[in-house]
């Protein structure tokens, strides 16, 4: 499945600026965690939610195309 | 009942049907408390005493510095230097002399977090670090209160209604801190002034819809903002049962060590130090090298202490003698968390954070 995944406060930091990038043939959740971690393996080091399609998960899920994934790490500050 | 004044004060709210009089009125009866007065107390403040809380309160025991000042326009330069209760309260009272407004000129500690709150309807959070976050959850979650989350980050800012009629909490949405170093301070990685303005007017939008009951509560939803690309991106949270058991009991007699520990552990643990432990190696004449991180270099600390900005600790890193053991401290302990870090990966073995910062050890001296 073709799938985005959006990147908010510090990890962009971890992608190297991106905020935004396409991932093909990816069948569900974890197989776009495993694809993440090893193309920016520096986000084993942060704090984040993951959401699917607007919602927080913290189960596998089978995707589906234009499915749109985003990590969310907490902000400090104020 | 509002007064000819108030009615005239009022009366652009008063036009608008969703508020009208009846709203007006649950306005004035209402009691909010913003914990913080910096760049989203900032806001929060001036609009939640122009729409006419009735009875309005700002925690912080901070003073008002000049590197302040471009996002926190309650304050002048006439300020710089004064208590930031005692700065803003007079201004407030001169936007809105139809309501009352109390300063309580301390930061929110385990220790008065649930006196300070119990007496108002809605807790607003305007602060910068998270130990203070997990603590005003806490005593929300133990007092039966809603708040009003923020933060900002760089460009981009996070908001939700949390513990709002049996919604989530800050625990349900991140049930652990981040890692050290990876969620930094606006001192260290800097603000966009206008983003900090954004998201304290939507934390004040937000308390509104709470009290006059018109308009859609952002509970069960984290929104996040991007302010560089035009992006409001809402997500769905859920409320996790499982968290509730981690929030600690208040009532029972927390220290604040154990969320400043709490945040501080979250991967590798730092390396902190107590300020009852520092008077007591003062004493014994140990030699210590105090370093100052803090932008500003106030002089109000310990003496012969080095002051190197957090920013600039990379490039005068030599400045630092390896031989004798390092104790770094900020205004309240986070920051010098994160320097701690730089100092331990560049070689240096003997490095110590002041748990609690120079706030913790002015509290301590007196």
């Amino acid at each position: 499945m073709k799938v985005s995944v959006l990147f908010f406060g510090s990890l962009i930091d971890a992608t190297g600026g991106k905020r935004e990038i396409q991932l093909n043939d990816m069948q569900d959740m974890d197989s776009v965690k495993n694809n993440l971690l090893k193309q920016f393996p520096q986000l084993e080091n942060y704090t984040f939610r993951i959401a699917l399609n607007q919602k927080i998960l913290d189960e596998n899920h089978d995707l589906i195309d234009n499915d749109v994934i985003a990590l969310l790490p907490p902000f400090a500050g104020g | 009942m509002l007064s000819r004044e108030e009615q005239n004060y009022y009366n652009r709210h008063l036009l608008l049907e969703d508020i009208a009089e009846e709203g007006q009125l649950a306005l004035k009866n209402s009691h909010v408390v913003v914990i913080g007065g910096g760049g989203l107390g900032s806001p929060v403040l001036s609009y939640l005493a122009g729409a006419g809380v009735g009875h309005l309160a700002v925690v912080d025991g901070d003073r008002v510095s000049l590197s302040n000042l471009h996002r926190q326009p309650l304050y002048g330069h006439n300020n710089v230097g004064e208590l930031k209760t005692a700065a803003a309260i007079p201004k407030l009272k001169e936007l809105n002399p139809y309501i009352e407004l109390k300063g309580f000129s301390e930061n929110l500690t385990a220790g008065n977090a649930l006196e300070i709150i119990k007496n108002y309807d809605i807790v607003v959070d305007a602060t910068d670090n998270f130990p203070v976050r997990y603590l005003i959850n806490d005593a929300c979650i133990t007092l039966g209160k809603p708040w009003v989350f923020a933060s900002i980050d760089r460009f981009q800012g996070q908001l939700s209604v949390l513990n709002y009629e049996d919604g989530p909490s800050y625990r349900c949405l991140f049930p652990r801190p981040p890692s050290p170093g990876t969620a930094r301070a606006c001192s260290q990685i800097g603000v966009l002034g206008v983003l900090a303005g954004i998201l304290g007017s939507m934390q004040a939008n937000e308390v509104i819809k709470m009290i006059t009951g018109r308009g859609d509560v952002l509970s069960g939803k984290l929104l996040m903002i991007d302010s560089q690309k035009n992006v409001f991106y809402n997500v769905a949270v859920k409320k996790n049962e499982k968290s509730a058991s981690d929030v600690l009991d208040l009532k029972s007699g927390v220290a604040d060590s154990e969320y400043y520990n709490f945040c501080s552990s979250a991967l590798n643990g730092f390396d902190e130090i107590s300020v009852e432990e520092i008077k007591r190696k003062i004493d014994r004449k140990e030699k210590i090298q105090f370093l100052d991180i803090r932008s500003e270099n106030y002089n109000d600390g310990f003496s012969d202490a080095l002051h190197i900005p957090l920013k600039e600790l990379d490039q005068k890193i030599d400045m630092i003698d390896v031989n004798v053991p390092v104790v770094v401290y900020c205004e309240k302990g986070v920051d010098s968390m994160t320097a701690v870090d730089k100092l331990k990966n560049s070689g240096l073995k003997n490095v110590f954070s002041l748990l609690g910062g120079m706030q913790a050890w002015k509290t301590y001296q007196s």
